[in-house]
């Protein structure tokens, strides 16, 4: 982990590896959390 | 009916155990910590220090004081909180944040940086006392003269691993002055001497930090960029290593690669990029109050997705009650 740096470029984006891996990780947790289901409970009318 | 029941009423209620996810949560988060942790470590990249610098690069380490003694150091025109100089005063228009607040941490680059240090240690070496006294009681018009005298004798000078060799010049006592920097810099005394002794526990670095950083350093630049911790680089957003850095400064990082802030603006970027940040804070802080914007999550549908059993029930509910209507008109 502390060797040379890896990094992607495109137009003025210059982005780490790692930051890449930590930002798709978040929108991929994000996507799961909307997409699952919502864990069970018991419903009720109020 | 209390005005809470009527707003809740026909709206169902999940019971939901908000503290079992809280703990749940809470357990695998450690455990993902204390793994990571173990597996991946940390960032350990060796220091920069007054003492590394002065022993890879003597050249640019006496540069550097060079510069601090006769006042044309990037930090001696700086300006505020240093100092009244105006180098890297930033406006907004016409109105400059940086100098309303002042100068708040005196620094006098030749003072702090050279002639205070070489008063410190001057008593343990006789050539050095006779040099700095001389120096202090020579008018400035002499001082300028040994100083630049010195400075083009310095450009020519040649490196040969720690040690420095600089032609003999009409310099004074600034070529034992400077020796002695170089001496105290590669013994590691000049980061003890630079530190600011105002209570028992050190914890201002702010005279070593501003020394090591001076524009005028060329082996901290150069130690930035390969690691690409500049601004043009989105450096704030970047850690040493193959580690992930702080991708959450991406909107703040990204004003420093785009124009007008890296051409128009670029004397004055810092200042128009928290003012832009700003801006967009407080957009978000009052959303919920502005008109058009707080449509936004309403067209988005976020939420219809996060809801889509209800609303599909719902629609199942409303097809029912339509065939039913149907069937009772037929």
């Amino acid at each position: 982990m502390n060797g040379v740096q890896d990094y992607v470029g495109w137009g003025f984006v210059h982005i780490s590896i790692g930051n890449l891996v930590v930002i798709i990780l978040m929108i991929l947790i994000f996507a799961l959390a909307v997409l699952l289901p919502f864990p069970g409970g018991q419903e009720s009318e109020r | 009916m209390s005005r809470k029941h009527a707003y809740y009423r026909g709206v169902r209620m999940a019971p939901y155990d908000l503290v079992k996810e809280f703990l749940v949560a809470l357990g695998v988060v450690t455990l993902l910590v204390v793994i990571l942790a173990a597996v991946l470590s940390s960032p350990d990249v060796r220091p920069l220090t007054l003492q590394s610098i002065a022993t890879t690069d003597p050249q640019s380490y006496v540069q550097t004081a060079l510069n601090e003694l006769d006042g044309s150091s990037g930090i001696s025109d700086y300006g505020p909180p240093y100092n009244n100089g105006t180098g890297a005063v930033q406006y907004i228009g016409p109105i400059s944040i940086q100098q309303l607040i002042g100068v708040h941490i005196p620094v006098s680059t030749a003072q702090d940086f050279v002639l205070g240090p070489l008063a410190q240690v001057a008593p343990t070496n006789p050539s050095w006392k006779v040099a700095l006294d001389r120096y202090n009681a020579a008018p400035a018009r002499q001082q300028t003269a040994w100083t630049n005298a010195y400075n083009t004798a310095l450009g020519k000078a040649t490196e040969s691993g720690p040690h420095l060799s600089v032609a003999r010049c009409a310099c004074g006592p600034v070529t034992t002055m400077m020796k002695a920097m170089l001496a105290l810099g590669q013994r590691g005394a000049m980061d003890g001497l630079l530190l600011t002794n105002r209570q028992f526990y050190q914890t201002d670095y702010t005279r070593p930090l501003l020394f090591t950083a001076d524009p005028d350093n060329n082996v901290v630049n150069a130690r930035a960029t390969s690691l690409h911790l500049l601004g043009s680089q989105w450096g704030v957003m970047n850690e040493t290593g193959n580690y992930p850095g702080q991708a959450w400064l991406w909107l703040y990082s990204l004003f420093y690669q785009i124009p007008p802030y890296t051409t128009a603006w670029a004397a004055n970027t810092d200042a128009l990029a928290i003012l832009s940040i700003t801006v967009l804070s407080l957009v978000l802080l009052f959303l919920p109050w502005i008109p058009g914007l707080n449509r936004l999550p309403r067209y988005l549908g976020v939420h219809r997705l996060i809801w889509r059993d209800w609303y599909r029930e719902e629609k199942q509910k409303a097809a029912r009650t339509a065939k039913h209507n149907a069937e009772v008109e037929a």
